[in-house]
Parts: structure tokens; sequence; C-alpha cells
């Protein structure tokens, strides 16, 4: 509900960066434009951290994704008192030309922050740079939206920690009757349709190790 | 979380010797307006480490006290994260301009100004000032006010008299002089 106050879930007709259309867009760039929610959203991700991953595993770093996923990043790395590294979208050329921002020593125990997981694709790129650097295992994420992430990235050695998953906030939104009942058949058939195509499709690309990471719940 | 003067000066030299020992880094460097600098200094390694954040979230809280000021903006990437959590604890929305652009993908920057429209902008390093002001012009023709930015350090290229001829007041939290680069010792004592 907070997400839709803020105009962070549309409902409509979007291309995404992948290409493909999507009849809803989750934008969490507009968290930081309303304080509340994003102290709000940096202790969720705190909690789930506390709670799923640091019985388990000491985290060294807290990497942040930027441009969408650097604002809260930093703010769970304030709130956890762990250092951040991010990793440059474009390698600048200017000022120190380098692509890794941050303190990082091998073999650190690097903890991957973002917003969302679609088909998990961008995140294991991610990961991949950062698994030059340290050790990477766990990936936390507001959102799932539920089209073959979690599926993916454990097939990568990556526990996948949400948030929410996008469909519960579609029924959520549906309970309360923000969005009309065409609205969320629409949205439902979609997650659907596009999670079954999205496991297919990276089953063929990947075949590496598996890993017994807790799944999100 | 307001200081007295001291403090924040205080807070000021803190950072200060923090930027040299952490953030400094030596060799010719350009910006991306096309300053020069025969130094460099990466604000990124002050953001990334809890402690020296919390001093740089401080004395920019500190600045914006003064202020009568709705929402703060973010000229890059590298100033991202200051941004952020300083608008979190100041309980100011943030908005990210990169480059003189929005960065949002389906959200007009005219809506997230219609609940007050004076913003100040924080930087996290300038040279001549110019990413600064085409945020600025950037923020204007959505219809806010841009009266004041706040950089982290002014390397002192330029930006203060392109931003004050613009109308916009410069307030750098640590200055050129106030930071010594080997084989370049300060210049004269910190204001």
């Amino acid at each position: 509900m907070l997400l839709l106050r803020i105009g962070a879930i549309k409902f409509g007709e979007f291309t995404l960066s992948s290409r493909g259309k999507s009849p809803y867009y989750v934008d969490l760039r507009l968290a930081p434009s309303y304080p509340d929610v994003l102290d709000r959203i940096g202790d969720l991700y705190v909690d789930v951290v506390k709670n799923e991953i640091q019985p388990n595993w000491k985290i060294d770093r807290i990497a942040g994704v930027p441009t969408a996923g650097l604002p809260v990043a930093t703010v769970v790395s304030q709130k956890m008192r762990i250092p951040l590294i991010y990793v440059r979208k474009e390698r600048k050329d200017y000022g120190l030309s380098k692509s890794i921002e941050g303190v990082v020593d091998t073999n650190d125990n690097i903890l991957l922050v973002d917003d969302l997981v679609t088909t998990g694709r961008s995140t294991i790129e991610e990961a991949g740079i950062l698994r030059g650097i340290g050790n990477v295992k766990h990936v936390v994420v507001l959102i799932d939206r539920e089209q073959g992430g979690p599926e993916n990235l454990i097939r990568e050695g990556l526990g996948l920690h949400c948030l929410i998953k996008i469909t519960d906030v579609f029924a959520y939104l549906r309970e309360l009757g923000a969005i009309p009942p065409k609205t969320y058949e629409i949205v439902m058939d979609y997650v659907k349709a596009s999670e079954k195509a999205s496991t297919q499709q990276v089953v063929v690309a990947s075949g590496t190790n598996q890993l017994n990471s807790p799944k999100s719940p | 979380m307001a200081q007295t003067n001291s403090t924040a000066q205080n807070l000021r030299s803190t950072l200060a010797r923090l930027i040299e020992e952490r953030a400094l880094f030596l060799g010719e460097f350009k910006s991306p307006s096309g300053g020069r600098s025969d130094y460099y200094i990466d604000m990124a390694m002050i953001f990334t480490e809890p402690t020296s954040l919390e001093i740089a979230i401080n004395l920019t809280l500190n600045e914006l006290e003064k202020l009568s000021v709705d929402k703060i903006a973010s000229p890059s990437v590298e100033a991202d994260p200051i941004v952020a959590v300083v608008g979190m604890h100041a309980k100011l929305g943030s908005l990210f301009i990169h480059q003189g652009e929005p960065i949002y993908a389906y959200e007009k920057l005219e809506n997230l100004l219609n609940k007050g429209k004076k913003v100040v902008i924080i930087a996290d390093v300038t040279l001549s000032g110019n990413t600064v002001l085409s945020t600025a012009k950037t923020l204007r023709s959505a219809g806010a006010e841009v009266r004041t930015a706040i950089t982290l350090v002014d390397l002192e290229k330029g930006a203060r008299n392109l931003l004050e001829g613009n109308g916009i007041k410069f307030v750098p939290l640590v200055e050129a002089k106030d930071i010594s680069v080997p084989g370049k010792p300060r210049k004269g004592s910190t204001k």
C-alpha cells in the first residue's frame, strides 16, 4: 500500500529494460522522495537480514546496485553499520576510472542488496562481478516479481530473500479495492505466463552448482 | 541533531582529516564537465564507511537546519548515498537528477515537487560547478525554487562564482584550502 501511495507501483502498459512489455511497473527510485517510506523499507531489509542471514553468515560488506538500489543499500549499510560497496554501472572516464567504490578485501562476505528481482538475470550478472572480489551467497530484495528469479538464483548458488512477493501485493490491493478486478486478473495472468517462460529459458542457459541456501519465505 | 558552531567546526576538520586519509588520490583528474585538478577526492570512500558517513550526515544536517527547505536533490550517482540518508534523517524527500536528467521512468518531476518547491542540491565534490548548475536548471524548469547548493568538498575550481552568478547560494562544508595534499601544504588556517 505504501508503494501504491507513493506511485512506485503503476498499472498500464510498460516496456521493461529487458525489452518485454509489462502491465505493471515498480519503480523504487521513488521511495527516497518519501523519507518515512525509505526509513520503513530500510527497517524491513534490516529485519530480514538479521533473521534470515546473519545467524548463519557473517556479513563484511553490503553491496548496492546503482542507480535504483543504491539509496536503499546505503540506508541498510548505515542502519546496520556495515560498510557499503557498489559497482559503477559505467566506467567513468573522469576521476579515478575505477569500477568498484568502497573498500573490500578478498574473501569478504558480501551481501547483495537490490530493489527487485524479475528473472534474476541482472542480479546474477551483478553477483558475478562481486564474486571476482569476495564471497556472494545471499541476495536481499524488496520485491520478487515472481518471474523465475528465486529458481534461477538458486541454480547460481544464490539464496534470494525477498520482503514481499508481487502477487501478494496484488492480492492485498484487490482486497482493499485499490485496483479493479480486471486489472488484478491481467497482472496475475501476466506473472503466471512470464514465470513459466523465464524458468524454461534460463534452464537452457545455465547449469552451474546447486547450493542448499535457505529459500525466501 | 543541532550542533553548536564549535562542534560543527570540529566536525568539519574531522571530515577534512578523514578525506586526507581515505579519499584523497594524487594524479591529474578531469571532472565530467571538463574541470581539471592535480588531485582528486573520492567521496565514495567517505560515504561507504558508516563512521565517516555519519560525520558527513551530521555536518550536512547542521547546514540544512539553517535553511527553509522542502526537498533535497542529488546531481550525480556519487552523491546519491549521502542525499538518501540525509533525506531520511532530516525527514525530507530526496530527488535524484543525474547529469541534468531526472532518473524516474514514469514519474514527472513536477509531481514530486507538488508538496513543496524549495529544493537544496547536495553535491559530493564540486570543481567547476557545471553539474550542479545543470541540475538546478532541470529542477527550476520543473517549477522548483533552487536557492542553495551544499557541497561536501569544493575544490575551488570556479563553482562558487558560477553558482552564485546564477542565484544559488554556495555552501561548501570542506574546501580545498582545508585539505593538505602531500607536496602542497594546506593554505592558512581553516576558517
